[in-house]
């Protein structure tokens, strides 16, 4: 596999500010840049909108020599719009002579504790390298993703030395044209905290949000329950 | 008893056409009211990820569109069938952009189950489970990231039963017949 000299990232948040997904790729993609590559990002969310749009994602993607798509885990999987981004790149490949011999790396987030909850989607991505004749530079996964929470890794604290670890090795390697090391997956899926923890914090954290936000449903209201089942309950409760 | 199909299709693809007869048939025959809805012909804004549905109304979507719609249709039914063209190894776009939506219907607390962290379920019951994945050829590879997908969900959707087949363009109609009965029968659908 030869050096790229360019690389693309495109972000799978949904969020406008781009989310950990932004924090954990645009890291990345800012070591490449100090390494010597030319780089560009992507908010896909923003290109699937018109064909106009659509031609902002596509374009880049015939040429760029390596992809990072950083995404969060929405329901074990990629989120829809990312999956649709991954079938018009697909589509457009198979429609071309020559396609470009990009390199690919995804980078997953996920709220859970246990970074393991990305590998189907790591698969689904791996799998897509294959389809389009890719090459598959390793998947990145992260859980407990909230405690990035978006903006800058940098300004995080101690507490993401073993992702930024895990990202500047990443860069060392992917800037030769290598695929992504064992050590990095490692590094990068390490929890946070543990587990038990991250959930007691995890659940503190959402009352306190549904405190501030809250328009005075209750947090566990259950407002499609089948009326049937509404007034077996409210029999039970007389 | 009532089933709702969510088909993933395409917009203008009829291949899984023949896949959702045969599982509206097979259901109509074990007397089950059935209801197929097209994503594609639906309006279902992607989910934007603000997590309003479990903060500022907790168990509804406030986006505009179908999506809200859809996601009821999942706790009002016995059994929610996936059907999909498998992309990846995975689902449709179409269908992702509903299952998205899903999350409305969990609650955003954490719980432990089988040793993996969770959201806790909203509701006390949760409709049964199947999903059909198409492949045009066979693709042991793509089947096995479908089944692993298949089984993530099952532990987040809490259904009572679940299954799923995979379906191939070059099965015989029999073949195909047989694996949707029997993905059927195992979610409880008498044959």
């Amino acid at each position: 596999m030869s050096a790229p000299k360019t690389a693309l990232l495109l972000n799978g948040s949904p969020k406008p500010d781009g989310g950990t997904s932004l924090s954990l790729g645009g890291y990345l993609l800012e070591r490449l840049e100090e390494k010597g590559l030319s780089t560009q990002k992507i908010r896909i969310n923003s290109c699937l909108v018109t064909s106009e749009t659509t031609h902002k994602l596509l374009e880049p993607v015939k040429t760029v020599d390596l992809i990072i798509l950083a995404f969060p885990l929405y329901v074990d999987n990629l989120p829809a719009q990312t999956i649709r981004a991954l079938q018009l790149i697909a589509r457009q490949r198979a429609m071309e002579q020559n396609p470009n011999k990009t390199q690919f790396v995804s980078i997953a987030n996920c709220g859970f504790a246990e970074a393991g909850n990305n590998r189907v989607a790591q698969m689904i991505c791996q799998r897509f390298t294959k389809e389009t004749d890719m090459e598959w530079m390793g998947g990145l996964s992260l859980g407990m993703g909230e405690m990035i929470g978006g903006g800058r890794l940098q300004q995080k604290g101690g507490i993401v030395r073993h992702v930024i670890q895990a990202l500047d090795l990443c860069a060392e390697r992917l800037a030769q044209g290598l695929v992504i090391p064992q050590e990095a997956v490692e590094l990068m899926a390490r929890p946070f905290m543990p587990a038990w923890f991250y959930r007691m914090l995890g659940n503190r954290l959402w009352m306190q949000r549904y405190h501030r936000e809250s328009r005075g449903d209750k947090i566990n209201a259950k407002p499609y329950l089948a009326e049937d089942e509404t007034s077996s309950q409210d029999e039970q409760n007389n | 008893m009532k089933a709702v199909i969510f088909d993933g299709s395409e917009k203008d693809s009829n291949v899984l056409s023949p896949f959702c007869q045969e599982i509206s048939d097979t259901l109509q025959r074990a007397q089950w009211l059935t209801n197929t809805i097209q994503l594609c012909e639906k309006t279902i804004s992607p989910c934007c990820g603000a997590l309003s549905c479990w903060v500022r109304s907790p168990g509804r979507c406030l986006m505009p569109g179908d999506a809200r719609d859809l996601a009821i249709l999942e706790m009002h039914n016995d059994l929610m069938i996936f059907l999909t063209p498998i992309i990846f190894g995975g689902y449709s776009a179409e269908l992702k952009k509903l299952v998205d939506h899903l999350i409305q219907n969990v609650s955003p607390y954490f719980m432990t189950l089988r040793g993996e962290t969770r959201r806790k379920p909203r509701y006390p019951f949760y409709p049964r489970f199947a999903a059909v994945g198409y492949l045009p050829i066979p693709d042991p590879e793509s089947e096995q990231i479908f089944e692993a997908l298949f089984q993530r969900n099952v532990l987040n959707f809490y259904p009572s039963q679940s299954a799923f087949c995979v379906v191939n363009g070059y099965e015989m109609p029999q073949a195909v017949q047989y694996k949707i009965r029997r993905c059927l029968n195992e979610v409880g659908v008498a044959l």
